[in-house]
């Protein structure tokens, strides 16, 4: 026998032969035996050619279905017809034929889990292959054959695969007789409880199988009744989560059966859904419940649907309007919110029949507060509700598209029909408005702005009107101290129309000019949110950005810190605003920008004394630059072009150039930062060449700071990204240029590392630093020579510093130009390569004279690689890691703490060994003159109790009595962080 | 559930950051916004939300007196017959006990006026034996526990 076997398996017997071969063990009467034939056989049919294959089909397909009932064969055999059919090599009819002997002959419940698993596998590509064709032939005989084998299925993975084929077989095949059953044996399973056990090889999720029981239970119209009226059962479950899948499960159901099959459960819907929302505390129960009404609420087209679907909740809401209690009002107004968010239709009932009603109580109990709170809460989210409803629709003004459909006119008419609704109740909202707007509570001044704006997205509002009650929203948001109308400002412009240009114009220019009267930074922040916000509505806000920077550069009088933070909340909505701005409006906008610089450089420069006018930080200006580059990357080459030629225009004009004097000059360092923004974001193509006159004015610049490292970043940076973008490949013209700007950035490193010199300009190093960065990005063939220089560079002393630096601007994200979405190129995993081809440069100098430099440069080249690249590495770097915590810098201190607090919850494993050693060094950390050392320790400390308890446990006393010190710490920042780790260990 | 349905307030933005915040030299005295962000976040026992949103705990009834080693803290429970008013107390309470240095002399107290048994309450309170023996009881650490972790 086994030489028959063995045969086979060599492939040199042809099928026909085959299987006369293997007669005997086929028809064995030893059941093992009778599986090894047939799995031959199988495996013998995968290998045929399909030719072969189709001639002997109907003896194989035969064989195999009568051989199903025998109990050794079935998993072969079910293999085999799988096999059959992947490979098309069947007709419909022996599909057909196949179905009913796997119907008739295997009662699949009771088989294993991978017979299970085979026949649904079998099913699912029978339907795939013949669905329709075993629709029309065998019908119900199919339906009541599939449902006998899933019915009482247990496994997930079963389930998955069944719950993808009962919707299908539900919209396929008559199954009107089996309507009840199919529905049953499916429904079973609702709601999910499933969750998958740990290390999980199949990957079956508790999502998956929710969504799939979902479109079953959804699949056809004929489950409507019975699947709303198990769902609204399961609703009323004591469980949460049971609660939120039966709602969500509502909503899908609302979506899949539409009006006509939803609409006999309206009442009991909206019963169930009201109990929830007056009972149920749970946000995520509420949230699902209120998106239950919402997608009922959709289904209505017609006024006498939306009035019939919303009568009992108008009813109850008027009824609660005169209700003591003013929670159930607001409480009740969440449903109206949600139904006139829905639908246009449903929100004309809400204008119609609750607000004017609503609007009448407000104004009548002017005496009690806690009742206008809730009114006002409620018409104000109604307002907002219908206006993104509104919006949502495509306006009526606007042309038709090609394709209108009478779908789309009822919606166009219910936006219509919704305005005039609107219109109607104008008179009594906007005296709601006048009360809200009017009162003293700030809680309610908020209300009247939300109400207000979001009723301009009507457009019922002519433009004077508009803008007359527009500035009353204004005096009080802007010159008042109240911050929650500002939110409220902020939050809700958006809805004024695009169209009304005068108003948004006239909201902008009124805020601008409050930014100067606002005192605090808090203050200034929300105004600056409103700026942003409707900055971002109208058209291209040129005026508002020039006036923003000048601001960002004249405003000197406030003390030094807060002006700083001002600067830096103002830089961050020029940023916001760039980024969201359209492409068109780019370009005008960073015109604007680079105009608003250069007159603040003459300015400056005009001004002889050093405290000239207020300094930018570098800080301030490179988030800046960062919007500037991010929008700039995005322009048409034409426009990258004219901004670059204006750009380097100015700044190399004059002689020394404006640049040079601008690096010469540190109170307008950071303001150089404008030019990379402008022309480092150059796509490859397009890139200026490095010969360029403002390039090279670049080099000459970096050489000449001799300030900070900060200072002689941005010249640096675009330098390094024009050389990062430049193929030196191209040729020997660019190769021997790329060259010459290495060799010149080497030069004074190398004179001063072979003593010629005494000491090396920062700007020089920190120029080496950006060109060694943008070589290495790209894996250039230089970068090798300037990385071994950069090792070299930490033993000597002059230069340790920015050896350490280099390192940290090498693998730190450059996120001004030296990125992806500035067109740089990367290679792929640069860090991890650099990471590990230089990790030994650093431990092995160090092992042999423990100079603290190495471990400065190994902290911060452990800090620029993902932390699955330092687990790798982790004994070797342990123990040095371990050895910082006895320096006393601060810098290194702080970064070695921050490294050790990723670990913990990384590689808990291999620091357990060593936690005896960390807690005591922590806890002489905690003495540390230096805040930020003992504000880190603590929080080290605080993560710690991550590791396994029976670990860390033992510490606790000792941990504990160390904290009692530095809960009373002088500094608040470390007391904060104090606060944390004691509560981590008293919690153990 | 005695108050199913409580009114929500908003919560107070983060501290303010200040000029000296990271100076070494400058040193920041305790105030009542220290000790309330210490206690603002502490869950209510019953509800899904913080002691700040249900206005129980509020920053201008807590007195601190830095160079006095004096803190009182003063909470309003949200109904007057609130029966879980001693365990919002005993939280507060094991919170400030575990995050200010023990110079403090704490005394947590109920509200004037805001609770029926105000007087019982504040006495349970302040009786250091009886809180050191609640604290023994598993079960009731565990609640507390539950209360003070986010």
């Amino acid at each position: 026998m086994d030489d028959v076997l063995q045969r086979l398996s060599e492939g040199k017997v042809p099928l026909t032969d085959a299987v006369s071969e293997l007669g005997p063990l086929l028809t064995s009467t030893n059941g093992p035996l009778r599986t090894k034939g047939t799995q031959a056989l199988v495996d013998l049919m995968v290998q045929t050619e399909k030719e072969e294959l189709t001639s002997a089909v109907p003896v194989l397909l035969q064989f195999l279905c009568d051989r199903l009932d025998d109990h050794p064969s079935t998993t072969p055999c079910l293999r085999g017809l799988l096999a059959l059919v992947k490979a098309s090599a069947i007709s419909k009819e022996q599909a057909a034929t196949m179905c009913k002997a796997l119907f008739q002959k295997l009662f699949v419940q009771a088989q294993a889990l991978t017979i299970r698993l085979l026949v649904f596998q079998l099913i699912s590509e029978l339907l795939d292959k013949f669905g329709a064709y075993l629709s029309r032939t065998m019908g119900e005989e199919f339906v009541g054959g599939f449902l006998q084998q899933f019915d009482g299925e247990k496994d997930p993975r079963c389930l998955v695969l069944v719950f993808r084929l009962v919707p299908f077989v539900a919209s396929t095949f008559p199954i009107s007789r089996y309507v009840d059953d199919l529905f049953e044996a499916s429904s079973c399973y609702f709601p999910i409880t499933f969750t998958p056990p740990p290390n999980d090889p199949y990957g079956v999720t508790r999502e998956e199988l929710i969504s799939g029981l979902r479109a079953c239970m959804t699949a056809t119209p004929l489950f409507a009744r019975a699947c709303v009226e198990l769902v609204l059962d399961k609703a009323s479950s004591t469980i949460d989560d049971t609660k939120v899948d039966a709602f969500e499960t509502l909503a899908e159901c609302a979506t899949a059966f539409g009006f006509e099959h939803m609409s006999p459960f309206f009442s009991s819907i909206f019963a169930q859904i009201r109990r929830e929302i007056f009972e149920n505390l749970e946000p995520q129960v509420q949230r699902a419940a209120l998106a239950a009404l919402s997608a009922c609420a959709r289904l209505t087209s017609t006024r006498e649907q939306a009035d019939a679907f919303m009568q009992p909740a108008i009813e109850e809401a008027v009824h609660h309007l005169q209700d003591i209690d003013a929670n159930t009002t607001s409480i009740h107004g969440k449903l109206l919110i949600a139904a006139a968010g829905a639908n246009t239709a449903t929100a004309a009932v809400v204008f119609d029949a609750f607000v004017p009603r609503a609007v009448h109580t407000f104004i009548e109990s002017a005496t009690d507060a806690a009742k206008r709170t809730a009114v006002g809460g409620v018409l104000a989210g109604v307002c907002e509700a219908a206006a993104a409803c509104h919006s949502a629709h495509p306006s009526p003004s606007t042309p038709p598209s090609t394709s209108s459909s009478s779908a789309m006119d009822t919606r166009e008419d219910g936006v219509v029909q919704l305005a005039t609704h609107v219109q109607a109740a104008k008179p009594q909202l906007l005296s709601f408005v006048d009360a809200a707007l009017s009162s003293s509570s700030d809680h309610l001044q908020a209300v009247g702005v939300r109400t207000l704006l979001s009723l301009s997205a009507f457009g019922i509002f002519a433009e004077d009107e508009l803008i007359s009650l527009l500035d009353r929203v204004l005096t009080l948001s802007l010159r008042t101290a109240n911050s929650l109308t500002r939110a409220a400002l902020a939050e809700s412009c958006s809805s004024i129309p695009s169209s009304n240009q005068r108003a948004i114009s006239h909201v902008l220019t009124s805020t601008i000019t409050a930014l100067s009267s606002a005192s605090e930074p808090a203050e200034f922040k929300e105004h600056l949110k409103v700026v942003e916000a409707v900055a971002l509505t109208g058209p291209p806000p040129v005026a508002a950005i020039t006036s923003l920077l000048q601001r960002l550069h004249t405003t000197s009088d406030a003390e030094a810190f807060r002006q700083q933070r001002i600067a830096h909340d103002t830089a961050n909505t020029i940023k916001i605003i760039f980024s969201n701005c359209s492409t068109e409006a780019t370009s005008e906008l960073v015109g604007a920008v680079l105009s608003v610089t250069s007159e603040m450089i003459k300015t400056t420069l005009d001004q002889e004394s050093s405290c000239g006018p207020c300094r930018l930080d570098a800080a301030t200006m490179s988030t800046l630059a960062t919007g500037v580059c991010r929008a700039c990357a995005n322009l048409s080459p034409a426009q990258q072009r004219s901004l670059v030629d204006e750009c380097s225009r100015l700044f190399t004009s004059g002689s020394p150039s404006l640049l040079r004097r601008c690096c010469e000059d540190e109170r307008l360092t950071p303001l150089t930062w404008i030019v990379p923004a402008i022309c480092g974001a150059l796509p490859t193509e397009v890139t200026l060449p490095l010969s360029h006159p403002l390039v090279c004015e670049c080099a000459i610049g970096a050489r000449v700071v001799t300030s900070t490292w900060e200072a002689a970043v941005p010249v640096c940076s675009l330098l390094a990204a024009v050389l990062n973008k430049t193929d030196s490949n191209k040729d020997d013209d660019t190769a021997a240029r790329v060259q010459q700007v290495v060799d010149e950035t080497v030069a004074p490193i190398q004179r001063c590392l072979s003593g010629e010199a005494e000491a090396c300009s920062i700007g020089a190093q920190c120029l080496f630093a950006y060109v060694t960065k943008a070589l290495v990005m790209k894996a250039a063939a230089q970068a090798g020579d300037l990385v071994s220089l950069l090792f070299q560079m930490m033993d000597h002393p002059a230069l340790a510093q920015g050896a350490c630096s280099a390192v940290r601007v090498i693998l730190q994200e450059d996120d001004v130009v030296l990125n992806r979405s500035a067109h740089a190129v990367q290679r792929l995993m640069y860090r991890q390569r650099f990471f590990q081809e230089n990790i030994d440069r650093l431990v092995q100098p160090f092992e042999a004279s423990p100079n603290p430099v190495y471990l400065k440069a190994l902290s911060f080249l452990l800090k620029g690689v993902p932390l699955p690249v330092v687990k790798t590495e982790l004994p070797v770097v342990l123990p040095l890691l371990l050895k910082s915590l006895d320096l006393r810098d601060a810098d290194l201190l702080t970064g070695t703490l921050d490294m050790f607090k990723a670990l913990v919850s990384d590689a808990p494993a291999q620091l357990a060994a060593d936690v005896s050693t960390l807690v005591t060094r922590c806890l002489a950390l905690l003495t540390h003159q230096k805040l930020v050392v003992r504000r880190s320790a603590l929080e080290l400390l605080a993560a710690l109790v991550q590791l396994p308890t029976h670990v860390v446990v033992p510490f606790k006393p000792e941990v504990l009595r160390a904290l009692r010190t530095a809960l009373d710490d002088r500094k608040r920042v470390v007391r904060i962080a104090a606060v944390h780790a004691s509560t981590a260990w008293h919690m153990l | 559930m005695e108050n199913a349905a409580p009114q929500l307030h908003k919560q107070a933005e983060a501290r303010a950051p200040c000029a000296t915040d990271y100076d070494d030299d400058v040193v920041d005295a305790f105030d009542a916004r220290e000790v309330f962000d210490l206690i603002r976040d502490i869950n209510d026992p019953e509800h899904p939300h913080t002691l700040e949103e249900l206005n129980v705990v509020q920053m201008n009834q807590i007195d601190v007196d830095d160079t006095g080693n004096a803190v009182r803290v003063q909470f309003t429970p949200t109904i007057p017959h609130c029966s879980m008013a001693t365990l919002i107390g005993l939280c507060i309470r094991v919170r400030l006990l575990r995050s200010l240095p023990r110079r403090f002399k704490v005394d947590v107290e109920i509200f004037p006026g805001s609770h029926v048994s105000r007087d019982q309450v504040n006495k349970q309170l302040s009786d250091k034996e009886r809180v050191a023996a609640a604290l023994e009881n598993p079960n009731l650490l565990q609640v507390v526990n539950q209360c003070l972790s986010h």
